[in-house]
Formats: structure tokens, C-alpha cells, sequence
């Protein structure tokens, strides 16, 4: 039989089927089913949905153009994903222990937390600092700081993850400057910073600076890394945050994508080429409950990007097309009522990112909705990684879930959907316009309220939380921050604030005021700075003074 | 005599923040003894210069008071700030958000910040609004500035109330001929074209002048059109020194005892339209001649004009 | 005629970026007819106060998932009582542990939402206590 007369032939017993036993059965019970981005799902998905004469231009195989399969030929059976938990302590001390305690187990890669005003800019001692120090993650006010951080750890040995934006720059300067003292050089360095910061606008809320001034920073860091740390993750795109903050699937990855378009386009901007510094973007997805959908999110990102960094940016290195992703299990499922029930709905969505192809996954713990992970949830969360890559039979094969009618159907709608938003973006003059229009804003916005109106209204069911809910007592074993941390860690500022030679800092100040007002790289200026002990906030407000701080648009 | 309005009217006197705010409260929500209390006052109200800003959301409204509200307070001056955003006609409620930019100022000596929705006055200023400065006026500050939303009938409002209306646009947000038509030309005293690094600013610029140019001015006063980048505080002074400027003018001109009357005339009409509500609309609502008005006018009997004629005078 | 309306402010202390719950809440409750002051990311207790007496709002409501919930919310509530200002509404919500929880309701906080709590609960609550 021919293509065609196969399909009619199918599109007729469709229609038979569904006016027959289906309609018959739909009159006993139906409910109904939305994506979630609100499209109705269909009763059922047949090959009309998914044509086979489509696959070789859609889909392809993993490893190649356009990468909805994977980015790489053989997937988790030649190496499974990266389990790198995010992880934050108190103090540097501590974190210190803690790390050189995981490298002694094997593992290889670090991922470092900091804590709020570190990642704001400021110096533990900073007014605003109250309260704060310490508490989401490793606070770092100088090098000194990062010399305790990394005590003993060979920094050419392993691989650094830090969850950073604003100061990026100022922190992988730290990065490069410790590599400097152990004697390690900076071609050997091996890690990833997020420096992301137009999602911060508008989805996390650690920014610093405005846009123009903040893309500055983030191309001078492409460029600089594209010369002398060729090893090194320049950014992190994440839609992870983007999710959290109540988007849905489709807006998730569009403002991602746009963020993205926007950092290649300021990077186009500056001079560099584009083949100099794409292979080194990476991005960071959430994973949602709908495990089905989440699977065709990440196989369409994968498409999406493959197609506009050929067909936008005339990308040619098949690296420079990837879309390689690292992945967080939604924060905002977890709920605070019936807490170990978040064990099943991490594993629902740890699964979904490993069928989506994920080259890293952090599993969240089921204790967080009422506090930082205690050490025990952690480790449950970790093994439910370790289950599913070694039990579950869901890394046999490469995209299990491509040729899936309504997988394939849903990726189509997705990348459809997502085209359409990057076209609206386009239109307003690309993503930094429409944040300072508060248009992403609002999109999210509106999502986040009809969401918890679906919930409130119990359309959209949460177990333990709208049904099946139950009293029971709060978990009680739950992590602490001592208090006293922050006095601790202001005394420390003030003793590498005497300890340093300030006609040193006033100097390497000097001239980074001078550069952040010039065209140069600030990279080499930020690097002397740090090296002479110059604190985070010292930095920081250079750069304020001259770019001036970011002003959030009113509700 | 009510007693707590006594009370309040005491501490605005003496300049007591806490019943400012309470007195803000009380004529606000037409509470029992707000007549009192506005009428204490009186005799302490002193005039001071106001200052009106306003302009689409979105446009830079606060960011812009922010500043002048800063650089005011430096040299010295008592601020009161009355920022007005809308009241949803479905719930009633509002979120009053202008306060997200100028939260560096709150607690500061000298400064005082009052959100007010616009409650019934279908995108107006709520006659409180006019309340609300003579309460500033008497606790005691040296300049007040109020910020509308720049839509309906504000725009008309705040002529009436500021001494100085500065109207604030942006390119690409459909502020072109159209909306300018819809007289704001007849309103502003400045013209700001904010956000001026943006697409479309020069044109935005170019065609208010020209449309400035070409209208009569019968005070003499020619409406600057300044451009600006709030964000960054580009021009921000400049914009202040013609806020200056203008009011010099007016005093020069004689023309703020004008001002002061239209004010005053404004408060009045106000005022009456509230009582007349109380005492002849109030009582007519739901009576069995109302409803029996609803259900002819409903049948297309009668008309809505000839029962609102019929309830006052008792005839046809 | 009087015309009394609720009036809240919404704050974030210190610098949380998480404003997805302070946001959903501020709108349901200008949905329910409330007039809503809502304060924006990184406030100080000095600040959030201070709005809090010139707005002459009846209940202040405050939100944080850092962890600095115990520090902030508590001057917040310190600070209200100092300026005589302790018959406003106290009302936070966030990742709080239950201890803390308990300890912040003593120590001058009306109500601690745990998450997952409904917003119509929460302007349920907000109407019985202001009409109280």
C-alpha cells in the first residue's frame, strides 16, 4: 500500500472508531485533559499525528542534526548522565570538608551554592546582608574565602559548577586566580558558570546591574574564556527558574531560547564569531510533573536550537547546534503536606529528563518545601537517580519514547508554540525590550495565578494538598543554619580586609573604573582586583557606580 | 463633634506622621467625623506648590518622582508624595505597585508616601485625592507631588488639582497622534518623552513640538519637551529645573491665585456632588418608586430621563 | 457614605528573589476587593515598616523562602510593635519549618501560611480578623 492510501485508509477507520465504541464508551465517563500550556489533549494519537515520511528531516538520528533524539550517538549506554547535586553550606570551611569528603568518593564534580549576597553582589556586612549570610549557600566576600573553599583540592582535577550571575565575572576571576596560586593553568580549568542574567530580571531576582552594562559583562567573559579557559561552560541558560516562577512548558523554553538568542546576538555584537563561542553555551531545564510532555519539551528544545543557531546564526560546528542541557527537578511540585509523597513526584520527574536525553540531572529532596535538605533526603534523592539509571530499564535505548504518536505530536505543538513567542519577542525588539516592557512578566504572571486558581478550584488535582489530604504532624529532623555563622563570617571580612594592602585595592580599583568606562575586556582588570584581595562588594559597587543598578518594573 | 477626628486633627497639626496617616485613612473612606476633620484643619492648611506628574503605565512615572522626591528632600524640603493608580471595576480592588520604586525613600525624614486607589472615580481622581492635600498641607510639607495614571479623566483631574502638570510618554507605546489628540497637548505643562534610547524617540519628540508649536499659548508659557532616560537619571535635573521654572512663571504671572481658586471651586463642586448623593440619591435607591422607575424604563414605557425628572420634582 | 476597604501591604524582606507566592497572593486579594501595596523585592524591616504606618494598611503581610525568615520576619514584627503599631494584622508565609513557625506566632506573628495553603483561605482569613 502506498503512504497515502494508508493514511486515508487510517483517517477512515479513525472516524469509524470514534462515532463506534468510542463515542459509546465516552457516555460513561470522560474527562477532560489539558497540556500545560492549556491545549485540549486528544482522545487518541495515531500515525496521522506522527507520519513516518516525516522522520528523516524531523527527527534523524542521535548524535546528528537536527539532535531530537540526542546529542550524542550512543547516549547513557556509553555514559550515564552526571548526578551533580546542588548543594550549599554555611561556610567555606564547611563546604570545604564536605567537597574534598565527595571527591574521596569518586565523584568529580563539584557544584557550588552561594548564599544571597554573594550572588547580590554584596560583602556579608552589607545592611542588606542581615539575616542572609550563609543561608542558601557558601558565602564568598574575597579570594580568601575561595582559598578555604578550595583547600587541598587540586583545581586541575576536578570540575566546578558554580550557581552565580551578576558577578560572575568576579567569582570565576577568584576561580582563576586560586588556579594561579596552586599552579594550575587556566587552559586547565574545567567547569561552568550560570552567568545567565536576563532570566534574573524577570524569574530569580538576583540581578545587579541593567541589561546593557550586564550583557557587557557576560560577552566579556565569552571572549576572554574562548582565549584562556577553553574548557569552561561560559553560561548556563536556565529556564529552570523561568518554570518556578509559574510559566509553562511552552513559555519555559521559549523565554529560554529568547534568552539565549539574546546573549548569541550581544556576543555577534562584540566581534566574536560565532562557531568561537556556541559550543561552550549549555542550558538548565526544569522537570515538571507531566512526564510525557516534559519529554517532548526537552526533544524540542533540542530541535529548536539546532535550527535557529544553523538557520539564524549560520552556525557550521555541529557543537555550536547542541543543545546539551542540565536538569532540576521542579521545586514548586514539592509540597509541604504529606512531604515524603515529593520522593514519587521527584522520581516522576527525574525520569522525564533522563527519557528527555539530559546530559546532568540534580533531583530535589522531599523536604524542601519546609526547609534546606536534611543529609538523609538528600541521599534518598540521589539513589532515586541511581535507581533509574540502574534498575529501571530506561537508559537500554536511546529516545525510548521518539516515534511515541503523541510524543511526536506534542513535540511538533511545542516547537510550533515556541516558534510563535520568539516571533512576538522578535517583534517587540528582541528579549531585553520585552523585559523592560514587563511582557515576559506578565505572561508568567498570568500562568502562575490561573494555576493556582485551577488548583484552588481543584481542576488540577495536587495529592495531599486539594484531595486526599490528611492531617499529620510537620517534619521535625530538618536542617539548620546557626545563627552565629554570619558574626563569624563578617569577622573573617574584616581580618582579609587588614591584611591586604590597600594602596594594592585603591589601585587595581582605580583602573577598573577606568576599564568598566573604556571598551576593553574586563576580565584581566576584575582578575588584578581580585588578587589584591579587593571584596565582592568593593567590585560590585565599581561596576555600580559607573552601569548604575537595575530597576524592576512595577508590579 | 467626633472625637477621634478631633484627635487626628490635633496630631496632623503638630505633625504627627501616624495620624496623618490615619486622617489619610479616614477621609479616604468617608468614615464618620471626616467633615470634622477636614474642617479643624482648615484654618492650618498652607498652601504649598503641587506638582502633577502623569502618563501611561509603565512610562517611568515612579522612577521619575523617585528622583525628584530624592533631590527635593536633599535640599531640605518636606515632601508628601500621592501616587494614584486604578481601582479594578470588577473587584473593586487595586494593586497599588508605584511604591516598588520609591521604597529607598519610605522611612526617610521628610518624606511622606500615600498609594491611593481611584476607587469610584472611573479612572478620575477620587474627590479624597483633592482631601488628602489639604491633610498634607496642614500637617505641614513644602511640596506635594501627585502621580496618575495618565487615562480618562485623570488627564482633566490633575489639571485642576497640580499647579504644574508635567505629562510624561515613551515611543512605541502608541503614543502618537492619536493619543496626543486626546488633550493632553491642552494638559501638560512639561512634556517629557522618557526612555529617549528607545526606538522612535526622536519622532515622538520632533511631532510634539511641532503640534505644541502650532497651538495658541494664551499664558505665554511655551511647554518644553525634554527628553530623558529615567533609569539612568540622564536629564532627570533638567526636568526638575523646569518643574522650577514653570512654577516661577506662575507666580510671576499672577497666576497661581488662579490656580489656588479653580482648586478651591473644584473641592466645593466635590464635596456637594458627594452630599447631594447622600441626601437625594441615597435615600431614592431601591425605594418601591425606584424600582417601579427600573421596570417602566425596562418596558421602554418611560425613559431613564424622564424619571430622573420625575424623582426630583414629584412631577412629569 | 463610607466606602472601607481593605488595605494590605505585601512585602519581601532581605533578598529573596522568589516573588511567584507575595505576586499570586497580591493579586487574589485585589480580586477580592482589597487595595493591595505591594513593596518589591529586597526590603529592609525599616522600610516595610515605614510603608506600613504612611499606608495605614490593617495587616502586613510578609514572605520569604531564604531561610532568613526568623531574623527578618522578627524585627519586622519588633519594629511594629516599637512604632505602636501592633493592632495591624501580622501575616507571613514561605519555607518556614514548623518550630519556627510556632516561635513566630508567639513572638507577635497572627497567622504563619504554610505552603500549598489556598488564597482564598488566606482572604478568608484576612476578612474575619479585620471585620473581627
Amino acid at each position: 500500500m502506498k503512504d497515502k492510501d494508508r493514511q486515508e485508509k487510517i483517517q477512515e477507520n479513525l472516524k469509524k472508531w470514534r462515532e463506534g465504541p468510542f463515542s459509546k464508551f465516552q457516555q460513561r465517563g470522560w474527562s477532560e485533559a489539558y497540556t500545560s500550556y492549556r491545549e485540549p489533549v486528544k482522545e487518541i494519537y495515531t500515525p496521522l499525528d506522527a507520519p513516518d515520511e516525516e522522520y528523516l528531516d524531523k527527527s534523524g538520528f542521535p548524535g546528528q542534526y537536527p539532535f531530537v533524539r540526542g546529542v550524542y550517538p550512543t547516549m547513557y549506554r556509553g555514559r550515564p548522565w552526571t548526578m551533580r547535586q546542588y548543594a550549599g553550606f554555611a561556610s567555606a570551611e564547611e563546604s570545604n570538608r564536605r567537597y574534598r569528603y565527595l571527591l574521596e568518593q569518586g565523584q568529580t564534580g563539584l557544584s557550588v551554592a552561594f548564599d544571597l549576597p554573594t550572588q547580590i553582589g554584596m560583602d556579608s556586612d552589607h545592611p542588606l546582608a542581615d539575616g542572609e549570610v550563609g543561608k542558601v549557600g557558601v558565602p564568598i566576600d574575597s579570594l580568601a574565602d575561595m582559598e578555604v573553599l578550595f583547600d587541598q583540592i587540586p583545581l586541575d582535577k576536578v570540575s566546578t559548577s558554580m550557581t552565580i550571575n551578576s558577578p560572575a565575572a568576579v567569582l570565576l576571576a577568584m576561580y582563576i586566580a586560586l588556579a594561579e596560586k596552586q599552579g594550575v593553568a587556566p587552559e586547565k580549568l574545567k567547569g561552568t558558570i550560570q552567568n545567565d542574567i536576563l532570566k534574573e530580571y524577570f524569574a530569580r531576582g538576583t540581578y545587579i546591574f541593567p541589561p546593557g552594562p550586564s550583557l557587557r559583562l557576560i560577552t566579556d567573559i565569552f571572549a576572554y574564556c574562548s582565549k584562556e579557559l577553553p574548557n569552561w561552560n561560559t553560561i548556563s541558560i536556565s529556564g529552570y527558574h523561568i518554570r518556578e516562577a509559574g510559566a509553562n512548558a511552552v513559555q519555559e523554553l521559549a523565554f529560554t531560547l529568547a534568552d539565549g538568542i539574546a546573549y548569541v546576538k550581544a556576543a555577534l555584537e562584540a566581534g566574536l564569531k560565532v562557531d568561537e563561542f556556541a559550543p561552550r553555551l549549555s542550558f538548565f531545564f526544569n522537570a515538571q510533573m507531566n512526564l510525557l510532555e516534559e519529554v517532548a519539551k526537552f526533544r524540542a528544545a533540542r530541535r529548536l536550537w539546532a535550527r535557529i543557531m544553523e538557520e539564524k546564526f549560520g552556525a557550521e560546528n555541529p557543537k555550536s547546534k547542541m543543545l546539551r542541557f542540565h536538569t532540576q527537578t521542579a521545586g514548586a511540585s514539592l509540597t509541604a503536606q504529606q512531604a515524603k509523597n515529593n520522593i514519587v513526584r521527584v522520581t516522576i520527574q527525574a525520569l522525564a529528563a533522563v527519557l528527555g536525553g539530559t546530559q546532568s540531572l540534580h533531583t530535589n529532596s522531599y523536604d524542601e518545601a519546609w526547609a534546606l535538605p536534611s543529609e538523609e533526603s538528600v541521599r534518598i534523592a540521589l539513589r532515586t537517580q541511581q535507581i533509574i539509571a540502574h534498575e529501571s530499564g530506561a537508559t537500554s535505548t536511546v529516545d525510548p519514547l521518539g516515534g511515541s504518536y503523541y510524543v511526536e505530536s506534542l513535540t511538533d505543538d511545542i516547537e510550533k508554540r515556541v516558534e510563535e513567542y520568539l516571533e512576538k519577542i522578535e517583534e517587540m525588539g528582541g528579549m531585553v525590550k520585552a523585559i523592560e516592557k514587563g511582557y515576559v512578566q506578565r505572561e508568567i504572571q498570568k500562568s502562575a495565578y490561573e494555576m493556582q486558581k485551577r488548583i484552588e478550584r481543584e481542576e488540577d488535582v495536587v495529592v495531599g494538598v486539594n484531595r486526599f489530604a490528611h492531617e499529620e504532624a510537620a517534619p521535625d529532623d530538618l536542617l539548620e543554619v546557626d545563627p552565629e555563622m554570619e558574626k563569624e563570617q563578617i569577622k573573617k571580612l574584616e581580618k582579609a580586609r587588614k591584611n591586604r594592602d590597600e594602596k594594592e585595592v585603591k589601585e587595581a580599583l582605580e583602573q577598573l573604573k577606568k576599564t568598566a568606562q573604556e571598551e576593553e575586556n574586563l576580565m584581566p582588570a576584575i582578575i588584578e582586583a581580585v588578587k589584591a584581595y579587593a571584596t565582592l562588594g568593593e567590585i560590585c559597587d565599581v561596576l555600580r557606580s559607573i552601569y548604575g543598578e537595575y530597576q524592576a518594573p512595577t508590579f | 463633634m467626633s472625637k477621634q477626628a478631633s484627635h487626628l486633627a490635633r496630631g496632623i497639626i503638630q505633625g504627627k506622621e501616624k495620624a496623618l496617616a490615619k486622617g489619610l485613612t479616614m477621609v479616604e473612606n468617608r468614615n464618620d467625623g471626616y467633615r470634622e476633620l477636614l474642617d479643624e484643619i482648615y484654618s492650618e492648611v498652607k498652601n504649598c506648590p503641587i506638582w502633577g506628574l502623569t502618563g501611561a503605565p509603565g512610562v517611568g512615572k515612579s522612577t521619575i518622582t523617585n528622583y525628584l522626591v530624592d533631590s527635593l528632600a536633599k535640599s531640605g524640603e518636606r515632601i508628601g508624595v500621592i501616587a494614584v493608580d486604578p481601582t479594578s471595576p470588577f473587584s473593586g480592588g487595586a494593586i497599588l505597585g508605584d511604591r516598588v520604586r520609591m521604597m529607598d525613600l519610605a522611612g526617610k525624614e521628610g518624606i511622606f508616601i500615600r498609594s491611593m486607589a481611584s476607587r469610584g472615580a472611573l479612572g478620575g481622581l477620587s474627590p479624597a485625592i483633592m482631601d488628602a492635600v489639604s491633610l498634607y498641607q496642614a500637617f505641614g510639607v513644602d511640596r506635594i507631588l501627585v502621580e496618575t495614571v495618565g487615562v480618562g479623566q485623570s488627564e482633566t483631574d490633575i489639571v485642576a488639582l497640580a499647579d504644574t502638570v508635567t505629562v510624561i510618554m515613551m515611543p512605541g507605546t502608541g503614543d502618537d497622534v492619536q493619543t496626543i489628540k486626546a488633550g493632553l497637548l491642552e494638559i501638560g505643562n512639561i512634556f517629557v518623552v522618557n526612555k529617549a534610547d528607545l526606538q522612535g524617540a526622536e519622532t515622538l519628540t520632533g511631532l510634539l513640538q511641532s503640534m505644541l508649536s502650532s497651538k495658541n499659548s494664551p499664558d505665554d508659557w511655551a511647554p518644553p519637551v525634554l527628553k530623558l532616560i529615567a533609569s539612568t537619571g540622564q536629564n532627570l535635573d533638567k526636568l526638575l529645573g523646569e518643574m522650577h521654572r514653570h512654577q516661577d512663571f506662575l507666580k510671576k504671572s499672577n497666576q497661581r491665585e488662579e490656580k489656588e481658586k479653580m482648586r478651591n471651586e473644584m473641592a466645593l463642586k466635590m464635596h456637594l456632588q458627594a452630599r447631594f448623593q447622600d441626601l437625594f440619591l441615597g435615600p431614592l435607591l431601591g425605594t418601591s418608586e425606584w424600582e417601579q422607575a427600573v421596570k417602566s424604563i425596562g418596558r421602554r414605557e418611560r425613559s431613564p430621563a424622564y424619571w430622573a425628572e420625575k424623582m426630583i420634582t414629584g412631577s412629569d | 457614605m463610607a466606602q472601607n476597604k481593605i488595605r494590605v501591604l505585601i512585602a519581601k524582606p532581605g533578598l529573596d528573589g522568589h516573588d511567584r507566592g507575595a505576586k499570586v497572593l497580591a493579586q487574589a486579594l485585589r480580586d477580592a476587593g482589597m487595595e493591595v501595596i505591594y513593596t518589591g523585592l529586597r526590603r529592609t524591616p525599616d522600610q516595610i515598616v515605614s510603608a506600613a504606618i504612611q499606608e495605614d494598611v490593617q495587616v502586613v503581610g510578609l514572605s520569604s523562602l531564604s531561610g532568613a525568615h526568623n531574623n527578618l520576619f522578627q524585627k519586622v514584627a519588633n519594629l511594629l510593635q516599637e512604632k505602636g503599631y501592633e493592632d495591624v494584622l501580622l501575616i507571613g508565609g514561605g519555607i518556614i519549618p514548623e518550630k519556627d513557625r510556632k516561635q513566630l506566632e508567639k513572638a507577635g506573628f497572627d497567622r504563619i501560611f504554610s505552603p500549598g495553603t489556598s488564597t482564598e483561605d488566606i482572604v478568608e482569613y484576612i476578612k474575619d480578623k479585620v471585620n473581627e
